[in-house]
């Protein structure tokens, strides 16, 4: 009676556990269309302790790194500084003009009002770690529920787009980046207004799908969100594109895309606090009325 | 079962460490710790059941952190257990260039395989092809620090049991002739 037990006991564990992260699994999967979840207590007390250990073991990583990039900056420093005040002079000539053609059409008192309209809270939060496996990019930042982080929220840099709140923990949250190959971005070309979509490739670029028809994509041109995506609003910076794939008679063409950020050198990143509309559809209007509140 | 506990703090302690690592060193040169855990896992580990719950919990362990479908961890660390234990013997495994290619092919089909239920349940599209030569990459770092892990893992458990060596002690020889 025993005996017969004993040897089938390993490959009963093994379906039942096999069917359990099946079941999970699928189970996962609408949350990962809808943009991502609260994690469940037990979920959240793990992320919790690993953003811990991971907050712990960054710091001196970090103090490492910064003394290293500071050393190797003050080599070159005084050549960049005289490029920069070149620049600034040039952009404060620039921004002169333009300011002048908009005071002079009336815009300008227009603009400030909606700027206020629109002006999104953004929460600072420090990237302690990096998702295991290389087939998945996701970060971990040391803000969760406690601090308004919900799923569906945009996490930016002043570099560009990091990616997106997917899960959330009391004191933790987990961010699909932009390289994700489940990563889908509403985008478009800031001098030729072509738009596209821009996905991620599982590797360190992108790729920036547009139509081939009117499609006038120039190495060097500069992505941006669209905000037609329904996910994070207008304007922000996506990367810049390196490379576009010759038009072989398809309706589709592609476009490589350099991130804007550089994801091995992130340390602090900011959460906005904003769910776009199609997002609240999502998640239903309950949630995410405080922070319309808060805007 | 104070083992398991204990091995599974363990890893999700690695995890850590790791995702701190990936900070400073691209993704494809980080070794996958916990993978070649599990391996070393399904090598070292003595009692089956017990093996499989273990590295069930620490897939989803890193399901919960890696923003994988949750449960895909979980079950390809449960194949990954039950073929390196089937494979352990016939492919000699505790030998080290054997464990390195072994790991280094396991890297490769347990990407593959997440990123092919990746594509078939959430629609996203297949990587490309630029990341297979990232994963070379990251098999081959892991085929290098798979002897270093089994060996890691098999000193833990026998301190664990209370032995140096658990699973490898070396068994008594005696002489035809009793003199041994």
């Amino acid at each position: 009676m025993f005996k017969p037990w004993k040897r089938t006991a390993g490959p009963l564990v093994f379906l039942g556990l096999a069917l359990l992260a099946l079941t999970s699994m699928m189970s996962d999967r609408g949350s990962v269309r809808a943009g991502g979840r609260d994690l469940p207590w037990w979920e959240g007390l793990v992320v919790d302790a690993i953003a811990g250990v991971q907050a712990v073991v960054s710091a001196p990583v970090d103090g490492v790194r910064d003394t290293w990039a500071g050393y190797v900056d003050l080599l070159d420093v005084r050549e960049r500084n005289l490029g920069l005040e070149a620049r600034v002079a040039v952009l404060e000539e620039e921004a002169l003009q333009y300011r002048e053609a908009l005071v002079a059409s009336g815009h300008l008192e227009r603009i400030a009002e909606m700027r206020a309209d629109y002006e999104i809270a953004m929460l600072p939060t420090k990237v302690v770690g990096f998702g295991a496996g290389l087939s998945f990019r996701s970060l971990l930042v040391d803000r969760g529920r406690a601090d308004g982080v919900r799923p569906g929220q945009p996490v930016i840099h002043h570099d560009g787009v990091v990616g997106l709140v997917t899960a959330t923990s009391g004191g933790a949250a987990r961010s699909m980046l932009i390289l994700d190959p489940q990563s889908s971005i509403d985008a478009i070309v800031q001098r030729s207004r072509v738009r596209g979509m821009l996905r991620g490739r599982g590797t360190g670029s992108l790729d920036f799908e547009f139509a081939t028809r009117g499609g006038d994509v120039l190495a060097g041109d500069v992505v941006l969100t669209s905000g037609l995506g329904g996910v994070y609003p207008k304007g922000l910076r996506l990367g810049a594109v390196t490379e576009v794939a010759a038009a072989r008679g398809q309706l589709l063409r592609r476009a490589q895309v350099e991130p804007g950020v550089d994801f091995g050198r992130l340390e602090q990143v900011f959460v906005m606090l904003f769910r776009a509309p199609s997002m609240e559809l999502l998640y239903g209007a309950g949630e995410g009325r405080e922070e319309t509140a808060a805007r | 079962m104070k083992r398991g506990i204990a091995t599974w703090l363990l890893g999700m302690a690695v995890l850590a460490l790791q995702g701190a690592l990936t900070r400073v060193l691209p993704f494809a040169l980080a070794p996958d710790v916990l993978l070649l855990g599990v391996v070393a896992l399904g090598l070292h580990w003595q009692g089956r059941t017990a093996g499989l719950w273990l590295v069930a919990a620490l897939g989803f362990g890193v399901d919960a952190v890696s923003g994988s479908l949750f449960g895909q961890h979980a079950l390809l660390y449960l194949v990954v257990f039950v073929v390196t234990a089937k494979l352990s013997r016939p492919l000699y495994l505790r030998g080290s260039v054997a464990l390195a290619l072994f790991a280094a092919l396991a890297t490769v089909l347990t990407a593959g395989l997440a990123a092919t239920l990746t594509v078939l349940l959430t629609g996203a599209p297949f990587p490309a092809w630029a990341w297979g030569i990232d994963l070379a990459i990251h098999a081959a770092i892991n085929g290098v620090f798979a002897p270093g892990v089994s060996a890691g893992l098999a000193l833990w458990l026998g301190w664990l049991a209370g032995d140096e060596v658990a699973s490898n002690r070396p068994v008594p020889l005696e002489s035809r002739s009793g003199a041994a």
